[in-house]
């Protein structure tokens, strides 16, 4: 027996779900009828409104009915609704309890994610060129819609390499340095990816896109470091305030969508071959261990791959452009990679389940790895520390750099939000522009902007998405990442 | 929003993150090639585009549902992958497990043709299609 999909405004008294406050920050649904575990959700009394009114909390029990899910289905404080899983959801699967994997738990854009770069340039340094600047990134990297042939088509040849080598196949190509990768998510390519799990149709897709943003939420951002809130852990990352840094936020492009399309129908036909019951069709898996749940993950692993090439790609364009701006070469500005990031993957890793050390199957949609000091997956240069967390807001607001904690790994098995999460429809927020000046305001705010299509930039605007302080926020009051410091926008080029 | 005579037609409408088109055929032929003008015109101003060539088209699917996905699948890589920049489509055939149709337009020219829209993926997202007083009805929500 599946609820009804709730819609709209919750009050108490229609909630068809029992919630219980665990603590200021932490939400629990408790299991009921055929849910396999509860939901627990990461927010403060004001973002759990929000989250329930857009039928995220609802999309959260969906993902409890799934086979050999474990402890918990978790929504971090910055979850809307999505394909299936929620956007900002987190759930564990072991195989050997008749685990699977879903592509609704990972997400269209495999590897939407986020990389920052360090500099010694200050913000008198670039706030003069500013326009300049943004200017020339905007010609260096494709962006927007259709954006394609930016360094050159790969060939099939190519492109499969790039599946399996990731940014490794980037910087072979003379795309960044080998120490770039050391400090990337899994070093830039995840291990067991297949290019023949790979459709024809993915790889017409792949060929051309390599080297390019995209457009909607994906954007370059060059930022001054605001505000720092841990001293030692800036310091371990190289970033204090006042200097510039640069944002790059990007996937896997139409390679990575194909991918999931391709799959959801592999899985449909699999989820009625193994009989599993799910209450949305969007949820369509296979157990981890099956053909179809093996071939998928190696796909979604070629896509993850592509992403970071395409980061490691970019960011090398982003190295080329302020070189030309500032007259000077990477190593005298300092240039370095402070961390790279995914918010939407699947990952193989050990977890602690009470008491006994298990390999599950994490899917994070809308989430971000956050692994603490020691543990052997943070870069070796931060081991002390913790891993980055690198969590982007929208467009006119601040961004945050953030640090992995011991708790995360006893309650989220190493996950936390990803981003600020939209409250407005598209058409919502232009109309909510009409009128209005969004590039003025914007350089009011002291942020110069360089966009491709006419409304795009009132689609992103910042009220449009939530209030990224606050779900930073409710992250650092659970204990689960601590906050290392703010950065502040002044240039944004977006697609 | 776009239409015909027999109370056929699609219109958008809100989505916190993406866009949805609710679409309705007086026939089942009717609503794929609905659900495909309707597509067309979330990505693009066809009214920058040329009819100056078609292209041919085909789907299949297992159920009503799926089938409907795979065309408008067809339609974004169309787009994407051959550069094709479609003004107008239509339904050649439709079967319970196929369809076949065409597209009119031209090859994509960024000087000339705006696209209004990057849509990443189809999706299932409350897909069911119903129908009311003879007349077939669903909604589809887009990835951008």
């Amino acid at each position: 027996m599946f609820c009804a999909l709730a819609r709209g405004f919750v009050r108490m008294d229609e909630r068809s779900y029992e919630l219980n406050k665990v603590t200021d920050y932490v939400w629990e649904i408790p299991a009921f009828g055929s849910m396999n575990v509860p939901v627990r959700i990461y927010a403060d009394s004001d973002l759990l409104v929000s989250i329930e009114r857009d039928n995220a909390v609802q999309q959260a029990i969906n993902v409890a009915f799934m086979p050999g899910i474990v402890r918990a289905s978790l929504a971090m404080p910055d979850a809307h609704w999505g394909y299936g899983f929620p956007i900002g959801g987190v759930a564990a699967f072991d195989a050997e309890q008749g685990g699977v994997i879903s592509p609704g738990g990972i997400g269209f854009d495999i590897n939407c994610g986020v990389r920052l770069i360090r500099s010694d340039l200050t913000s008198q340094d670039v706030k003069p060129r500013i326009q300049e600047l943004v200017n020339t990134l905007y010609r260096e990297v494709p962006c927007g819609v259709g954006a394609s042939k930016a360094i050159r088509t790969v060939s099939n040849q190519e492109l499969r390499r790039v599946c399996t080598e990731g940014a490794g196949w980037a910087v072979e190509n003379g795309f960044g340095r080998p120490d770039d990768l050391a400090r990337t998510e899994a070093g830039g390519a995840l291990e067991g990816a297949d290019p023949d799990c790979v459709s024809e149709r993915a790889m017409t897709r792949g060929r051309p896109q390599v080297g390019t943003l995209g457009s909607g939420n994906h954007f370059l951002e060059i930022d001054v470091v605001d505000q720092v809130f841990d001293r030692p852990a800036a310091q371990a990352f190289g970033v204090a305030e006042g200097q510039v840094a640069i944002q790059i936020h990007c996937g896997s492009r139409g390679f990575g969508h194909q991918i999931c399309s391709d799959y959801l129908k592999t899985m449909q036909q699999a989820t009625r071959r193994y009989g599993i019951e799910v209450p949305d069709r969007q949820l369509a898996c296979a157990p981890l261990d099956s053909p179809e749940g093996k071939r998928y993950f190696a796909a979604m692993a070629c896509a993850a791959n592509y992403a970071w090439a395409n980061r490691q790609t970019i960011f090398a364009l982003v190295t080329r452009a302020l070189e030309n701006v500032f007259d000077a070469d990477r190593d005298s500005m300092g240039l370095r990679q402070v961390y790279d990031v995914c918010h939407n993957i699947a990952k193989f890793e050990e977890h602690d389940v009470d008491g006994d050390r298990r390999v599950l199957c994490v899917h994070r949609k809308g989430a971000t790895r956050a692994f603490p000091a020691g543990h052997p997956e943070t870069p070796e240069p931060y081991r002390d520390v913790g891993q980055p967390v690198l969590i982007p807001g929208d467009m006119g607001t601040a961004s945050y750099l953030l640090v992995g904690m011991p708790r995360a790994m006893e309650e989220t098995w190493g996950s936390t939000c990803h981003g600020a999460g939209r409250v407005m429809s598209r058409k919502g927020a232009i109309r909510k522009a009409k009128g209005r000046n969004i590039k003025a305001e914007l350089r009011e705010k002291g942020i110069s902007v360089r966009y491709e299509g006419r409304s795009t930039l009132a689609e992103e605007m910042p009220e449009a998405y939530k209030d990224v302080d606050a779900v930073v926020n409710v992250m650092h009051e659970a204990g689960i990442t601590q906050k290392v410091a703010r950065l502040r926008p002044i240039g944004v080029v977006k697609g | 929003m776009g239409g015909d005579e027999h109370g056929s037609g699609y219109e958008t409408f809100e989505h916190t993150a993406d866009v949805g088109l609710k679409v309705r055929g007086a026939t089942l032929r009717d609503l794929f090639e609905q659900a495909a003008a309707g597509f067309i015109n979330v990505m693009f101003d066809t009214g920058t585009i040329n009819c100056v060539r078609t292209m041919s088209i085909s789907a299949r699917g297992g159920d009503p549902e799926e089938l409907l996905v795979a065309w408008l699948e067809e339609i974004l890589f169309a787009v994407e992958a051959d550069g094709f920049a479609p003004a107008a489509v239509r339904v050649t055939k439709l079967g319970p497990t196929e369809v076949a149709g065409e597209l009119t337009g031209e090859d994509f020219d960024p000087e000339r043709h705006h696209l209004s829209c990057a849509v990443k993926a189809v999706t299932y997202h409350d897909l069911k299609i119903r129908r009311t007083n003879g007349a077939c009805e669903v909604s589809i929500v887009f990835d951008v």
